[in-house]
């Protein structure tokens, strides 16, 4: 009788075990091996977000081109802006990409710029509603170049879909909501300290100087060179690890995820590596990016600055 | 840089076009110990003499000989009505072949290594292979100031639609329009076959939404396509040249080549004394206006015009007015203010 | 006199070969200084460019 119920009980938990494996979603930084392994999931859509010319010559298995420029526009006089909602909902259609998707957004990391781009995709699909996204660790380059692992060149044509996600417009702030916010909510800078000094300044942006009330997060810290050490050859950039960032973080930000946090940077695109971060990585629920940020902030005098 | 300058040595046993040796083509002393040396009567661009690659190539190099890309003939053809007689000569004589036609294309430039502009080259293009085409690597540096850089997004406007489906110059631009088609053109507007939005999207006016069915039908024959669909600002020359103060970077006016559709227009970078400095004067300047008809590359399905009818009935938005003329501008330049009048209403 | 003959023949034949391997050399000049990255780097003159003119 015993035996029965153990044996019972044993079948009962065996059959728990599919269960968990449908419930595992890929980590929101994932590596190239981790996305080797997933390619034979039905849900999973890669996206490469580098230029045609870039993903023609080859790009992984299965990717479906989704250039950088076109979600992130220059309107009136600011650059890396929203795409408009409607072209959004086109664009993500065209793609074959509906919320319920599975998404890994990877490019290159050769430069500053084009590791950000990555994180600014994301917070993008996250802003049209796509719950899963996760972003590539290390790169094209670490791909094809370090780890030789098969690249395609042809052109994928995805079965376009009628995009119909919510959208998340809590993740998207805009001047006047950052000016209520002021002294209320923690207002976090991830430009360089000198940046944020008021020491120096980009040429698109009209004054130097930060954000009144706003600390400092710099995004360039969590990128590292890969392969690490002291040597010459460098492959690609990767994320710092999950230890390293939290560290990084709770400093500044405090250990309370439920907090409100607002990062921004110059035009909104370097703010999204801690937005993904924080949001995405270590849990924190309530985080928001002002996408205007020192571009727009600075061309208005009446909006309060520092030093 | 310097790696454009390296030759992929497996060529030279796979390759028909090395049989005859590197001075087969380029000439040069086998003899020179040092680069200098080396390289006394060098020919750097071997096919500019187009007979080189007619040996194998006798249809291609035929034709291409009366191609634009080659004669230049548009750059020409464009500013003559400018000149009287004595001046064209003059402009011909000095101008011409040593300024405009210099940017003219050879086989190589686009098959082997990109030309230089502005003293940059990106060398060969695939280390002296002779490659069929890259587009980014050709196509993309010539016409890099403008177009190229309007179709990807990079001033910062949108890219167009067509880049984002992954199309490249030549899924519109095809062959024959690089390598002629054995007519003499004077210039790109005459092409035979040019790239026609209507020749891939020739189902206007039977569109499933009532909106698009009516702005298409009511529209046609009246706006270009880029009236409506062209997206974002694109360059004009005051981008660059900035002796003035930089203006509109959007103009949509009366389409001077046909003088009655609406259109997108970019102000041409020729002024009075554009050829002073050679001695050269036109005493027809204000017979052309300064401002042509530009398809621009920067189409989007969705534009602040296709969302609303009173961008341009009510706002006019963009539309060339008195006041935005370049100043000392040609006289003909305005005739192509649009008299855009609101929509009537209709009993 | 065989003996002459084939140590003169045998002289000539020794003579071509060196000499087609001189030819071999000049035939591939162009090709000692453009197949190598390191020659090439250090040949190269980087363009002086005139900041003046505009973009084309």
């Amino acid at each position: 009788m015993k035996k029965r119920k153990l044996l019972i009980l044993f079948a009962m938990l065996l059959c728990l075990l599919p269960l968990s494996a449908m419930a595992s979603t890929l980590p929101p930084i994932i590596s190239t091996e981790e996305t080797a392994a997933a390619l034979s999931n039905q849900d999973l859509i890669i996206l490469d977000i580098r230029k045609i010319e870039e993903y023609k010559a080859g790009h992984i298995p299965g990717a479906i081109s989704m250039f950088y420029g076109n979600l992130a526009i220059k309107r009136g006089d600011s650059d890396n802006e929203l795409t408009p909602d409607d072209e959004l909902v086109d664009l993500l259609g065209s793609a074959g990409i509906k919320p319920e998707s599975t998404i890994i957004v990877y490019g290159k990391t050769d430069t500053p710029a084009d590791r950000v781009n990555i994180t600014r995709v994301a917070w993008t699909l996250k802003y049209a509603g796509v719950a899963k996204v996760s972003v590539m660790n290390g790169g094209f380059e670490k791909w094809s170049i370090r780890e030789k692992r098969a690249v395609s060149a042809d052109m994928a044509k995805p079965k376009a879909v009628s995009y119909k996600g919510k959208f998340n417009k809590a993740i998207f702030v805009n001047k006047d909501y950052v000016k209520n916010s002021l002294n209320k909510t923690l207002i976090v800078d991830v430009r360089e300290p000198d940046f944020f000094e008021g020491k120096q300044k980009l040429p698109m942006v009209a004054k130097m100087g930060r954000i009144a009330g706003a600390v400092n997060l710099p995004s360039i810290q969590v990128f590292e060179k890969y392969p690490p050490g002291d040597h010459m050859e460098t492959c690609c950039w990767t994320f710092k690890d999950t230890e390293t960032l939290k560290n990084m973080a709770t400093g500044v930000v405090g250990v309370e995820t439920n907090r409100e946090i607002i990062v921004y940077c110059d035009t909104g695109r370097v703010a999204s590596t801690w937005w993904f971060i924080l949001a995405e990585v270590l849990g924190y629920k309530n985080v928001k990016l002002y996408d205007g940020s020192m571009q727009e902030w600075t061309k208005d005098d009446s909006a309060p600055m520092l030093p | 840089m310097y790696k454009g300058y390296l030759v992929d040595q497996t060529l030279l046993d796979t390759d028909p076009h090395f049989a005859m040796g590197c001075e087969g083509c380029h000439k040069g002393n086998l003899e020179g110990a040092t680069r200098e040396e080396a390289h006394q009567g060098l020919v750097k661009r071997p096919s500019d003499n187009l007979q080189t690659c007619a040996t194998c190539h006798q249809k291609i190099t035929s034709t291409y000989e009366k191609a634009l890309h080659y004669t230049s003939a548009g750059q020409r053809h464009g500013v003559m009505k400018r000149f009287s007689e004595t001046e064209l000569k003059q402009f011909d004589e000095k101008i011409f072949e040593q300024s405009c036609r210099s940017c003219h294309a050879s086989c190589g430039s686009c098959h082997v290594k990109a030309a230089a502009v502005g003293g940059i080259s990106i060398g060969l293009i695939k280390g002296h292979k002779f490659i069929k085409k890259d587009e980014g690597k050709t196509c993309a540096f010539c016409h890099g100031g403008r177009v190229y850089p309007e179709y990807t997004g990079e001033y910062g406007g949108k890219p167009d639609v067509h880049y984002q489906k992954g199309m490249l110059c030549m899924d519109c631009h095809q062959k024959s329009d690089m390598h002629g088609d054995g007519n003499t053109y004077l210039s790109k507007q005459d092409v035979k076959d040019r790239p026609v939005c209507t020749n891939c999207h020739n189902k206007l006016g039977q569109e499933a939404r009532l909106t698009t069915r009516t702005a298409h039908t009511q529209h046609r024959d009246k706006v270009t396509c880029y009236g409506c669909h062209a997206s974002a600002e694109y360059r004009n020359c005051y981008n660059c040249h900035k002796e003035s103060e930089s203006k509109p970077g959007f103009i949509l006016g009366l389409n001077p080549r046909d003088g009655k559709t609406l259109t997108t227009l970019r102000v041409i970078p020729t002024v009075r004394d554009t050829f002073a400095a050679a001695g050269v004067t036109m005493s027809h300047f204000d017979a052309l206006p300064n401002y042509w008809n530009t398809p621009a590359h920067n189409i989007r399905k969705r534009t602040d015009r296709t969302r609303s009818c009173d961008a341009c009935h009510t706002d006019k938005a963009g539309f060339l007015t008195k006041e935005a003329l370049i100043e000392n501008g040609s006289k003909a330049n305005e005739r192509l203010i649009y008299p855009i009048n609101p929509i009537p209403i209709t009993e | 006199m065989k003996t002459k003959i084939t140590v003169f023949l045998v002289l000539i034949l020794f003579l071509a070969s060196l000499s087609s391997s001189t030819v071999a050399v000049d035939k591939s000049n162009c090709m000692t200084c453009h197949t190598s990255d390191s020659a090439i780097k250090a040949l190269y003159k980087p363009p002086v460019i005139d900041t003046h003119a505009g973009e084309g």
